[in-house]
């Protein structure tokens, strides 16, 4: 399928010490919701900090929207002002209020409208009085709270794009599906508007990913639509006695006295001609462990 | 739309569905089908799950998509439609027999078998 | 102007705020005092001592840190294209705020209290070795801040740098009042005065140049 990229990157490369991240080259589809897939320490985290231009010191280019490279991120307000960035840990420093956040916010994003804040504030319930609360500090927020708080002042500014890190890990269920329902909301407001975030919920998150980049060690080690990736990759299940023989085909086997099952590739399909095999459609989240477990360190 | 949890792939439930209202008539040629954001807001699904089920459609030619307008019902050929889902219905039957053929069924046996499938639906 | 001081308001929390308000208005009051009496300079020195220690501790909530490469805690400042410059008015209004009070404590206060009295112990002479007095306290203030935001991890780091900055700021002030003795006179002690001032300049521009620099290598990790 061809698609518009609202963000573009070309020999991406960050060095750390023990961990070199390097990427040849980075879609990120426009209008759609990509979610970001990998271990802890495959660079994730990484990657969204030098997207939302919090970490600088990369080799390799970037392009924003078709038109805009790395320079014009730094040189023109157009850039930054477009995307909305949600970050894990240290993003609000603990001894800000709730009020402070929203004065910043008026003084550092010319599209910020205070209005939506305090209703998407309200609507989140952030507050466990239920109503507004400009004193509370940061560092009194339960984790859930503070994304929230991330997500209403990032929210409430009309911005093309949205890159989220890990958002749903601190949220429960029920957040979680909000949080779904707010991103499918934000994409249906606005022409081309797009999402990226990353997540070690897949299933929680499968109903708002479009098209999925899974990254192990530094590396993009598959991608594309998720309706694509269950086009190239299905759940085979089979008997006990042909395990060994399909694990030569599989990415990830499970097995035991029972049976086995694993993900394979569709196109080697006629490798289990000879076994007694169900096939059957897999889901992200097992394509996705498939594919890490492949490339994992973790046994 | 009524999306019913089951085996069949979520995009094809709204293919089908779409296909349903639109042979039924009860959308009409010309309407837009909803946008492919707001369908997936209001059904809970990815967009890329919408836009196949639409790509569907129009692979069918039951509709057609218009650069950033979306896409509208196409005028139906009722008749070649209703062909063209004998033709599918015969291809199925025609498995069927195969089938009952290995397994060495009566030709009284197969009529049986369809005979108690379709009352179970009818149920 | 305004928008520095609304960025600086932004980067106080409540609390540090009212610390501030409070600490700025009993330095003001008591620096009234130094005008009354022949004992004035002692008065102004034990008042620096009293904004050398304050200062720094609502510094630490303020921009405590800022300066200093791994903290980084600002991650929603650098995502917006106006964050330096936003970084640099509430640093430059705290600057500016900063001189303003240590003028108004160690000058137009005392001189203020010498009104009020009738008294005028005060000369212009006087005004101008309590102005040379300001811009010590200025320098030593502004040196100690530079060590908070680029080092300071811990709050017993606080007490520390606190303490040796109230001794540097006695020990500086009372070699300069040496100067006032050897060299009587106004044109001498303005000599002095432009000295302490121009010095004074060049610790705040550090200041804010040490600070940028920390908050811009914030973005890099090696």
């Amino acid at each position: 399928m061809e698609f518009n990229c609202s963000i573009k990157g070309e020999n991406l490369v960050k060095k750390y010490k023990n961990f070199t991240m390097s990427i040849d080259e980075l879609k990120i589809p426009a209008g759609f919701s990509t979610a970001l897939i990998g271990e802890n320490g495959a660079g994730k985290t990484t990657l969204l900090n030098i997207l939302a231009g919090i970490k600088l010191d990369y080799k390799g280019k970037l392009t924003f929207y078709g038109k805009y490279d790395d320079k014009d991120r730094e040189n023109d307000p157009f850039v930054r002002e477009s995307i909305g960035y949600v970050g894990t840990d240290k993003y609000f420093m603990p001894q800000w209020t709730v009020k402070q956040i929203d004065g910043f916010s008026q003084l550092l994003f010319d599209n910020y409208d205070r209005d939506a804040f305090l209703k998407i504030y309200d609507e989140l319930a952030i507050s466990e009085t239920g109503t507004y609360n400009p004193g509370k500090k940061i560092s009194s927020l339960s984790d859930g709270n503070k994304v929230k708080l991330a997500l209403a002042s990032v929210l409430a500014r009309d911005t093309d794009m949205l890159i989220m890190d890990e958002p749903a890990s601190p949220l429960d269920p029920l957040m979680r599906d909000k949080l779904c329902d707010m991103i499918r909301e934000y994409m249906s407001k606005k022409n081309g508007r797009t999402v990226f975030f990353s997540t070690h919920n897949i299933q929680d998150m499968e109903n708002v990913t479009d098209y999925a980049i899974i990254m192990e060690h530094g590396k993009i080690v598959e991608e594309g639509f998720v309706e694509d990736l269950k086009e190239k990759y299905v759940l085979v299940k089979g008997e006990a006695k042909d395990e060994e023989e399909a694990r030569k085909y599989l990415y990830s086997c499970s097995g035991s006295k029972y049976g086995f099952e694993g993900i394979a590739l569709k196109d080697n399909l006629d490798k289990f001609d000879n076994m007694d095999v169900v096939v059957e459609d897999a889901s992200l989240f097992q394509i996705s462990v498939a594919i890490m477990k492949k490339n994992s360190k973790v046994k | 739309m009524k999306l019913v949890k089951s085996d069949v792939p979520i995009y094809r439930q709204i293919s089908d569905s779409f296909k349903a209202d639109i042979l039924a008539g009860r959308i009409s040629e010309g309407e837009y089908l909803p946008s492919i954001r707001e369908l997936a807001k209001d059904l809970k699904i990815s967009v890329i799950t919408t836009m196949k089920a639409y790509e569907e459609l129009q692979q069918e030619g039951l509709v057609t998509s218009v650069q950033g307008k979306g896409f509208y019902v196409n005028a139906q050929d009722s008749e070649m439609l209703k062909e063209q889902h004998l033709r599918k219905v015969e291809e199925a039957l025609n498995t069927a027999i195969a089938a009952a053929d290995v397994a060495g069924m009566a030709d009284e046996e197969l009529i049986d078998t369809l005979k108690t499938l379709l009352s179970i639906k009818e149920n | 102007m305004t928008g520095k001081i609304k960025a600086l308001l932004n980067f106080t929390s409540f609390t540090p705020l009212m610390a501030k308000i409070i600490g700025s208005v009993l330095l003001l009051l008591l620096s009234i005092t130094a005008g009354i009496g022949p004992a004035g300079v002692a008065v102004i020195i034990a008042l620096a001592s009293m904004n050398l220690m304050v200062a720094i501790y609502i510094d630490y909530f303020v921009f405590g840190g800022i300066a200093e490469k791994h903290l980084g805690l600002m991650t929603y400042i650098r995502t917006s294209f106006k964050g330096e410059k936003y970084i640099k008015d509430a640093l430059v209004a705290d600057v500016i705020l900063r001189c303003i009070l240590i003028f108004l404590h160690s000058v137009v206060l005392p001189e203020i209290g010498s009104l009020i009295l009738m008294q005028s112990f005060l000369t212009t002479e006087t005004l101008i070795n309590f102005a040379s007095l300001g811009a010590i306290e200025t320098i030593v203030i502004t040196l100690e801040l530079i060590c908070e935001r680029k080092w300071i991890k811990t709050y017993s780091t606080i007490v520390l740098v606190s303490m040796t900055s109230v001794i540097l700021n006695s020990a500086l002030m009372a070699l300069t009042m040496l100067f006032f003795d050897i060299l009587p006179g106004i044109p001498a002690g303005l000599g002095v005065l432009a000295i302490l001032a121009i010095f004074a300049f060049v610790t705040i521009t550090l200041l804010i140049k040490v600070c940028l620099a920390g908050y811009r290598s914030g973005s890099c990790d090696t």
